[in-house]
């Protein structure tokens, strides 16, 4: 094989790979926009219909976006009494905590409050962070056992649900509720046991608090319950770090297994009096070279977790802006102040040069695909094109809360352009 | 300053060589890397992508990249010089960008990568275009920031001029001129012909290209494209220059 039919062959495997990485996204991956798909399939122990699985019957080749969902036993009986006949599929594709919704697949970065009485999730996809109330954590819980798959509407329904079931293990227990006005699955308790990765990270950013100086942040926020924008008072974010590993399912914890020793629904008034900042001390923050971020990966394998929105009107100062394109400036310059920005939007830049994409652009005037024309005055943080598309990514800490506002003007400026919306503290 | 630019061929040829690219290494070489990487990731999308060599005067190879394209970008030309390094363009319409593949290759062939960029300044409301003049510098190797060993510019950014620089200076850089008080003369087309020599090119000089019985060779994207694509003359792209 000649070097160059070697580099053709990696580079065919490594595209191949890609490919297979959408593959996957696609098959795993839907519900982060739940009002666009609304429910997702159901695994249950009858045989399947197509008409609740959207997006399957009719796309052909097209990989489809499908999670499975185990329905609680009401939604089950009103399935089963119009005629619909669900699928049996094996326990760990109905786990939640595989489900692209699950929190803590989405979190990317946890604050603490100081007034707000709660931890602040920052979640790939929302324009907002969201509140968990310290009433629904526990940092001491260190083992528990999902009451059973499926996923409750609400947090009220799921306590409910817990309720009715027998204790008899001793384990405490927990289920799963759709919380963030829908776009999250989330546990009715935060803990080592059931979210592992946020509960160290909660650790480590009390931690943080008790070691260093406050200082207050103004963010809104969205609560876990609904959709209400409130505004807290924060002092310290901390990024998650790595990804965590997903602890096989056991027998019992699969859909519909009976539970033979259920004990006490876990709520924080039946869960021990933990002490977080007496805790061990959480391991140190991701290193210093961070990975592609996930989104922009998502986003250019069609399936950009940054809903899009409708264009407004464009700023006076966006209309009347020269159409003629400068030439693109070096790259190396920063997007900002924040080193940890600074180093994704480097990793970022060579991500993309490796994926072949071009006319890169860090921290310049908006312009079109191809270097069409100039449309704005505003500056995208990393712009881009990519396969014949336009790109846009605005990197903003937690607390900033502008990427909505960046996301609606470079819209407005350029309504075919893709805009991908990063949290990088 | 940018408006006495002596550019190659008269910049009949802009906006495809206002930025070039250029690889320390030889063409053919250059060319089937280039495409063995390009091949590996539109195979997915099913489009193809092969070399084959074009030989003829510079101007004639340059045709070879007609029509010019977009969105999307269909052919690439390396063209052999009279020194160890290969020149880079392309049929992008805005014209090339060479910075992406440059410093890709650079990084995978184990070789240094530039990206020379010259426009005059010729903005008049509605005409001509932003003046620019810069030099990129990438190496096979980590640098402190990806494999960038050196870039130095002073360009016109929409309105404001601006001089960008970053990495350890080369000897033969004349680098008390960074101070100068007009940001366009910090860093002229004189100064970059000047370094390109010292790094051995002489990219706007007609027969620096093609040196007898070298190649050149095209790259070219064959399959279907997005449905916007579309193809202009030379003539369309420099219509409001």
């Amino acid at each position: 094989m000649t070097p160059y039919e070697q580099l053709f062959e990696n580079n065919r495997r490594w595209a191949e790979g890609v490919s297979r990485l959408a593959l996957l996204l696609f098959l795993t991956g839907c519900a982060a926009q739940p009002a666009l798909w609304g429910h997702a399939g159901y695994a249950q122990s009858s045989p399947v219909t197509a008409r609740h699985f959207p997006g399957t019957a009719s796309l052909g080749q097209q990989a489809v976006d499908v999670d499975f969902e185990a329905p609680t036993p009401q939604r089950a009986e009103e399935l089963r009494q119009s005629g619909v006949q669900l699928p049996r599929v094996s326990p760990g594709m109905a786990d939640p905590r595989a489900h692209r919704d699950f929190v803590e697949l989405r979190v990317t970065a946890v604050g603490f409050g100081i007034t707000a009485g709660g931890y602040l999730l920052y979640c790939e996809g929302l324009p907002l962070p969201v509140l968990v109330p310290e009433s629904h954590v526990d940092l001491g819980l260190t083992s528990a056992e999902p009451l059973n798959a499926f996923i409750y509407p609400d947090r009220d329904t799921a306590l409910a649900g817990m309720a009715a079931n027998v204790p008899s293990s001793r384990h405490p227990r927990y289920a799963y509720y759709r919380g963030a006005g829908g776009a999250l699955l989330v546990p009715t308790l935060f803990s080592p046991a059931t979210t592992p990765r946020i509960a160290q990270t909660m650790l480590e950013v009390r931690t943080h608090l008790a070691q260093t100086a406050q200082r207050e942040l103004k963010v809104l926020l969205l609560t876990l319950t609904g959709t209400r924008v409130l505004q807290g008072v924060f002092s310290r974010v901390v990024r998650v770090s790595a990804k965590p590993t997903l602890r096989p399912l056991a027998p019992k914890e699969a859909r519909g297994g009976e539970l033979p020793v259920p004990r006490q629904p876990v709520t924080r008034a039946a869960a021990p009096a933990a002490e977080p900042v007496s805790a061990p001390a959480a391991p140190a923050p991701a290193p210093a070279s961070p990975a592609p971020s996930p989104g922009l990966v998502r986003a250019l394998t069609g399936n950009n977790p940054t809903p899009p929105v409708a264009a407004s009107p464009r700023l006076p100062q966006d209309v009347a802006v020269n159409p003629k394109v400068p030439d693109a400036r070096k790259v190396n310059r920063p997007i900002g102040s924040s080193p940890s920005q600074n180093a994704q939007v480097r990793t970022d830049v060579q991500y993309l040069q490796d994926i072949g994409a071009s006319n890169i652009r860090v921290n310049q005037q908006q312009i079109t695909v191809r270097n069409s024309q100039r449309v704005g005055t505003n500056r995208p943080d990393l712009q881009f094109d990519y396969n014949g598309r336009r790109y846009h990514v605005e990197y903003d800490t937690p607390t900033s809360g502008r990427g909505p506002g960046h996301q609606s003007r470079i819209t407005s400026n350029d309504p075919d352009a893709d805009i991908i919306l990063l949290i990088v503290p | 300053m940018t408006e006495n630019m002596k550019l190659l061929l008269d910049d009949r040829w802009a906006p495809i060589t206002s930025e070039m690219g250029f690889l320390e290494t030889n063409a053919e070489h250059a060319a089937r890397a280039f495409t063995a990487w390009r091949a590996g990731l539109q195979a997915p999308r099913g489009i193809a992508v092969e070399a084959r060599p074009v030989s003829g005067t510079l101007e004639q190879t340059l045709s070879s990249l007609l029509p010019m394209t977009s969105p999307e970008t269909r052919r690439e030309l390396f063209i052999p010089t009279r020194s160890p390094w290969t020149a880079y363009v392309e049929n992008g319409w805005g014209g090339t960008d060479a910075a992406s593949p440059m410093a890709y290759m650079a990084r995978t062939l184990g070789c240094r990568g530039l990206r020379v960029v010259a426009v005059p300044h010729t903005l008049r409301k509605d005409k001509g275009r932003y003046g620019a003049v810069m030099l990129e510098v990438y190496g096979p190797h980590q640098t402190e920031w990806l494999n960038y060993v050196r870039a130095l510019g002073a360009s016109n950014d929409g309105g404001r001029w601006v001089f960008d620089q970053s990495g350890e200076p080369f000897p033969f850089e004349k680098v008390e001129r960074y101070q100068a008080r007009r940001v366009r003369d910090r860093f002229t087309f004189d100064m970059l012909e000047e370094y390109l020599h010292h790094l051995g090119l002489s990219p706007f000089e007609e027969d620096f290209y093609l040196p007898e019985g070298a190649p050149a060779w095209l790259v070219e994207k064959t399959g279907t494209f997005v449905p916007a694509q579309t193809e202009y003359t030379l003539a369309q792209a420099r219509e409001h220059f």
